[in-house]
Formats: structure tokens, C-alpha cells, sequence
């Protein structure tokens, strides 16, 4: 009774109380935030189409907003000097990316970054990029000629992703000429200098051999495509150079990047190219859940299972409810295939660089 | 005397402007050999069609038999479009042949064009780059 008769004492009790109830709910409200985050991106699932019909834009850090809703996540940079983009989305909501990208500078789109060669991530290059910037001449003559040349974007990429959309002199293409990249780059890294801020511009073999991954380093955001996608296993394309081990390189050169603010939260954001905003702890456990499929079907190929036998032992039965699905362009069953695949040295290429 | 000073301050101050554009626009002596011609064969990479000269990347092997990835320097687009030339007429993955002046860092592997021919269906453009 001493103890609670010290007036001081009393108050110090009181004080820790409802200090540690304030931390206490604020962490519940936390998770609540998360969950309801999960829950969102979960509902607005894009599985390479348009959901809703409408485009979101989410401010993110610094000069970088996020745009969601057109395909894969489309990662805006806007200032002074104009608009970047990291991919461009599907080419039917072009409109609506212009229409939300528009009050974010006075100045034109100078810059289109394609992460990789996907559609829901180039779709948008031809109607986006004919609204870029104009190319400065001191003659009107090939202007009235070459609409290519009068306006367009720049349209930046890995070397690869230019040789899948185009085709020789005679061909029929993949993609229009309006949609190719016209800057490609085939060295290790390409840098800009953009509305005041370094962007790099890394080559990152992960889902293909021409993945990208964008540091904003002022604004401390990485748009890191579909290396990182934590609404579905990775997207991997063999036949185009990609393996489940590039891409558990790809994450983990990602980790060495993103440096967390206090208690492992904030800091470095990382803008995936489908699913949520996340930062340093969401990329551990996707990276963690990539690597651990990635040991167990690597223990089951030295076994000397076949692919029907490791897809019967349903090796990611542990993360399907999170990552998986049966249905939609992108299937449970396909990522096993595709990693299996990978994992045992059939229909691997590799890409080296040359110079640029 | 003051006016007659500033005149004369100005009229300097133009000439040395002017002076360091035309150097800038006209640097293919320090960058190329004029003295040398090479022609290399390969696959072109790319057609960037970009003022104030356009430049094509071409995988062709040299001298030693290398696959290298080569630089070339074309004309600005207003000229190109004279001689008919648009930012379609090359596509990536044609095979053509190219003349050129080779760069003086050899390990570069840049060229200045002369001359372009894609034999396939007899395209050619042969001219000075402004």
C-alpha cells in the first residue's frame, strides 16, 4: 500500500500503463493497416489485366508516385524537367494514364523505362509514347514526315526486349515500331539524370535475361518490375532466359539495395511490378519463400523425381493460399513447371553485355 | 571610348561563342581516323534516329574475327529525310554492310558512316555527314 500511496510512484505507474497501452494499439492498428493493405492488393489482383477499369495513383516518397490498375504497376517520377515512367501498362488504359499522369508536371513524358518484355508492362509504349516530348530540330521537314521523329519518348530497355518486340526489314513484328525502344542499353548499368535526381538503371537477369531494376536514389525508391511481385509466384519466362535462380538473384541483389528505417520498417520502398507498396521486411519474405520453393525442388530434381512427380508432391502447398492459384495467366502449377525447368538445365539461355 | 569598348567586347564575346558551336558540331577529326576506310558486315541492334546525328549499333566481327558491338555515327534526321531515309528504314535484326572511318581508340569499335547497304533488297545510302 506504500508503494501506491508514493504520489510520485502512482503517477510513474500510471504512465507506463498507458504508455504501453498506446504501443499496444498502435500496433494493432498497424496490423489492421497491413492486412487490410494484403487484403486490398489481393482484391485488385491484376493477373496481367486491367481491374475495375480505373487507374490510382499512390504518392509514394519523394518525387515518386505509383500507379496502379493498368496492367502491371506503373512507378511515375514527375518534376521540372517532365514525367518518367518505369513500364507503361496495358495499351487499352493508355487514356487513363495520361489523364493521371497529366497534373503531375507541365513538362511532356521524356522517359519510359520497360522493366522487362511483358505485355501488361510495354502494352502502353505506342499511345504514351507518342504524347512524349518533341525532338528539337531546326527543320520542320522530317517532322511533317516521321511522326516517330516529331514527338515520341524516349523508350529505354534492355537490349533484349527490343529484339523481341521488332523484327527485320520484311518481318512482321511483335510490337509496332512506335512501341520499340529507341534508347536500349547492353552494359550493366545505364544512369540519368532526371527532375534532380540520379536514376540508375540496372540490368538484372531474373524472370527473362532483359529485366531491369530502377533506383530513384533521391527519392529512395526502387521499382524493381516483375522481379518482385508479391501478389503471385514469379512470372518466369524460360524460353526467354529467365530461371527461379536469376530471380532469387535478382532479390537478393534487391536486399543489399533497400536499406529499412527503425524497427525494419520504411526506408527504401520498393515499388513490385504487381501487388502492393512494400519495403525491406516484405521483400525478406517473398525472398525467403522464393528461396526455399527454389531448395526444395532443387532436393527433388537430385532425387531424381520427374515433373508430374514433384508437381503430385505439391512442393509449395505451404505458400499456395498466399502466392498461388489455379486459374488466371499465371498458375501455381505453371510457376512448378517453369522452376523445375529451370532448375534442371533445360531451355536455359544467358545474355552477357556487350558494350553499349 | 567606352561605346567603341563595348562594341568591340561584344563582337568577342559572339565570335568566341560561335566558335566553340562550330568546334562542337564539327569534332568527328578528333573522334575518327579521316585517313582510314574499314567495312564491317553484321546484324544491326539498333537505329536510333536522335539529333543532332543519328547512330545505328551493329554486331559484326573484326579484324581478329571477334563478334564486337559497334557504334556508328549517321546523319541528323533532317538529312537522312532528304535522301529518304526514315527512322523505319532500318529494323533490327538486318543484315547490312557498312564503310566507314574507324575511331581512333580502336577498342571502341566506333565508326563514322559513308556508306550503308543492306543487300537483302539492294537498300543504300552513300553521302557526307553534316
Amino acid at each position: 500500500m506504500d508503494f501506491l500511496s508514493s504520489k510520485p510512484r502512482l503517477i510513474c505507474v500510471v504512465s507506463t500503463l498507458l504508455f504501453l497501452g498506446a504501443v499496444g494499439s498502435a500496433r494493432c492498428a498497424y496490423a489492421q493497416q497491413n492486412r487490410g493493405r494484403q487484403a486490398a492488393a489481393n482484391s485488385a489482383r491484376p493477373n496481367g489485366s486491367p481491374t475495375g477499369g480505373e487507374v490510382h495513383i499512390l504518392p509514394v516518397q519523394g518525387n515518386i508516385s505509383m500507379l496502379v490498375g493498368a496492367g502491371g504497376n506503373i512507378t511515375v517520377q514527375a518534376g521540372d524537367d517532365g514525367i518518367l515512367l518505369v513500364d507503361s501498362g496495358v495499351a487499352a488504359m493508355s487514356d487513363k494514364v495520361l489523364d493521371a499522369i497529366r497534373p503531375l508536371s507541365k513538362r511532356p513524358l521524356v522517359y519510359i523505362i520497360n522493366s522487362d518484355d511483358r505485355l501488361d508492362h510495354i502494352g502502353g509504349n505506342e499511345n504514351l509514347g507518342k504524347e512524349g516530348r518533341p525532338v528539337p530540330t531546326d527543320s520542320q521537314r522530317y517532322a511533317i514526315t516521321d511522326r516517330v521523329a516529331a514527338s515520341h519518348a524516349y523508350i529505354i530497355a534492355f537490349q533484349t526486349v527490343l529484339d523481341r518486340m521488332s523484327a527485320p526489314t520484311g518481318q512482321a513484328s511483335a510490337m509496332p515500331q512506335e512501341a520499340w525502344p529507341n534508347d536500349t542499353y547492353s552494359v550493366p548499368q545505364k544512369n540519368l539524370y532526371f527532375n534532380g535526381e540520379a536514376v540508375e538503371i540496372f540490368h538484372q537477369p531474373a524472370t527473362t535475361d532483359g529485366n531491369s531494376i530502377v533506383l530513384f536514389r533521391r527519392s529512395d525508391v526502387i521499382s524493381a518490375g516483375d522481379i518482385f511481385d508479391p501478389a503471385e509466384y514469379p512470372i518466369i519466362d524460360v524460353k526467354n532466359g529467365g530461371s527461379i535462380q536469376s530471380v532469387l538473384d535478382g532479390l537478393n541483389r534487391l536486399k543489399e539495395m533497400v536499406i529499412p528505417a527503425d524497427h525494419q520498417e520504411g526506408g527504401t520502398l520498393i515499388i513490385p511490378g504487381h501487388g502492393r507498396l512494400s519495403d525491406a521486411a516484405d521483400l525478406a519474405v517473398y525472398q525467403q519463400m522464393v528461396t526455399i520453393v527454389r531448395d526444395r525442388l532443387k532436393d527433388m530434381i537430385k532425387r531424381g523425381m520427374t515433373l508430374e512427380q514433384v508437381k503430385a508432391a505439391q512442393p509449395t502447398r505451404d505458400y499456395d493460399p498466399i502466392y498461388g492459384s489455379t486459374t488466371g495467366s499465371w498458375t501455381t502449377d505453371m510457376f512448378i513447371e517453369a522452376a523445375y525447368k529451370s532448375l534442371s538445365g533445360k531451355q536455359q539461355t544467358s545474355q552477357s553485355h556487350g558494350a553499349n | 571610348m567606352k561605346r567603341t569598348l563595348a562594341i568591340l567586347l561584344g563582337v568577342v564575346t559572339l565570335l568566341t561563342l560561335g566558335s566553340s558551336q562550330l568546334l562542337a558540331h564539327h569534332a568527328f577529326y578528333s573522334v575518327y581516323d579521316r585517313e582510314k576506310t574499314i567495312k564491317i558486315e553484321g546484324t544491326l541492334k539498333e537505329f536510333i534516329w536522335r539529333n543532332p546525328h543519328s547512330f545505328v549499333r551493329v554486331e559484326a566481327p573484326d579484324e581478329k574475327g571477334d563478334v564486337q558491338s559497334w557504334v556508328i555515327e549517321w546523319a541528323a534526321p533532317a538529312q537522312l529525310t532528304e535522301k529518304g531515309v526514315s527512322s523505319a528504314t532500318l529494323r533490327p535484326g538486318d543484315k547490312i554492310v557498312i564503310t566507314g572511318h574507324p575511331g581512333r581508340v580502336a577498342e571502341n569499335h566506333r565508326l563514322q558512316l559513308m556508306k550503308v547497304e543492306r543487300p537483302s533488297d539492294g537498300f543504300k545510302w552513300e553521302g557526307n555527314i553534316q
